[in-house]
């Protein structure tokens, strides 16, 4: 075997090792996240069940939790499962400050946002559902009643609903963070 | 500042946390920062204590300075942020 043979086979072998090091690299690199064990997801399910309102930490050099959260905004979350049906979503709305709720894909993604201005009568109210539980709804409303409650549709059955209060002043984030308390995350009954 | 209801600057560290420090300052919201006669502000990041908006950013070399703007026009998917209106950042020398 020549000299030059031997280094052509060797360049060759040193392409195809560098190729599959490459594609291996790049299905790493998107796989990463879905198998990330420190998304939101998982880091709000360490703090409590399905269904429960859970007060975040506020944001300070101890809660380590969560980054790149404002120090200023009280925020609570809960978690919902439209597996065993549509979930009702009630919060008081902040009556002069900034509040808002936000609508989360288990994947963290966010679906839907309101604000304290979208408030009526001082509360924010959502039902939270699947394509399929929209489709049952919408085959049960009345022809006659106009339909007044906010459905949102989920992409993923497991989702997440985040409260947000800001406090205008550091004196008042006690205010901001007994807003947060009032979500509340409820499986609807149906038929009763 | 683009036009918000309410912003809030805040100081982090790398790793998006903010820095320990004796006056417990981590940011400042629109409703409480110091403002010239004309409405604008300034807003000063050093290790030791300054006159006016400080924020103590301890013996960090390298940290993120984060603007939220709460409920604003602007959006992520709707508008680009016109940089004009956005706070600038100068290098001061230590005194």
């Amino acid at each position: 075997m020549s000299i030059g043979r031997i280094v052509a086979n060797i360049a060759a072998i040193a392409a195809a090792a560098g190729l599959i090091a490459g594609i291996v690299h790049i299905v790493a690199i998107l796989v990463a996240p879905i198998y990330a064990q420190h998304d939101a997801w998982v880091r709000l399910s360490s703090l409590g069940p399905q269904g429960a309102t859970i007060e975040l930490p506020r944001a300070g050099p101890d809660a380590r939790l969560i980054p790149y959260q404002d120090p200023a905004v009280a925020a609570a979350f809960c978690r919902f499962d439209l597996s065993r049906g549509p979930t009702l979503v009630h919060a008081s709305a902040s009556d002069d400050g900034f509040s808002s709720l936000s609508f989360h894909t288990k994947r963290g993604s966010i679906f839907y946002a309101i604000t304290d201005r979208a408030a009526t009568r001082g509360t924010l109210d959502a039902v939270v559902l699947t394509p399929e539980q929209l489709r049952d709804r919408e085959a049960h409303d009345s022809d006659e009643t106009p339909v007044r409650e906010l459905r949102l549709v989920s992409a993923t059955p497991e989702g997440f609903v985040m409260i947000r209060a800001l406090s205008e002043q550091p004196s008042l984030y006690r205010r901001a963070e007994a807003l947060t308390k009032s979500l509340a995350c409820v499986t609807e009954v149906r038929g009763g | 500042v683009p036009a918000a209801r309410f912003w809030t600057l805040s100081l982090v560290d790398r790793q998006g946390f903010p820095i320990d420090n004796a006056a417990q300052r981590f940011g400042f919201r629109s409703s409480e920062v110091l403002r010239d006669a004309d409405g604008s502000f300034q807003v000063t990041v050093a290790p030791v204590a300054q006159a006016g908006n400080w924020l103590p950013v301890g013996a960090q070399e390298r940290y993120n300075l984060v603007l939220r703007l709460y409920d604003s026009p602007v959006s992520a998917t709707a508008a680009a942020i016109d940089r004009n209106s956005l706070p600038g950042i100068t290098r001061e020398t230590c005194p």
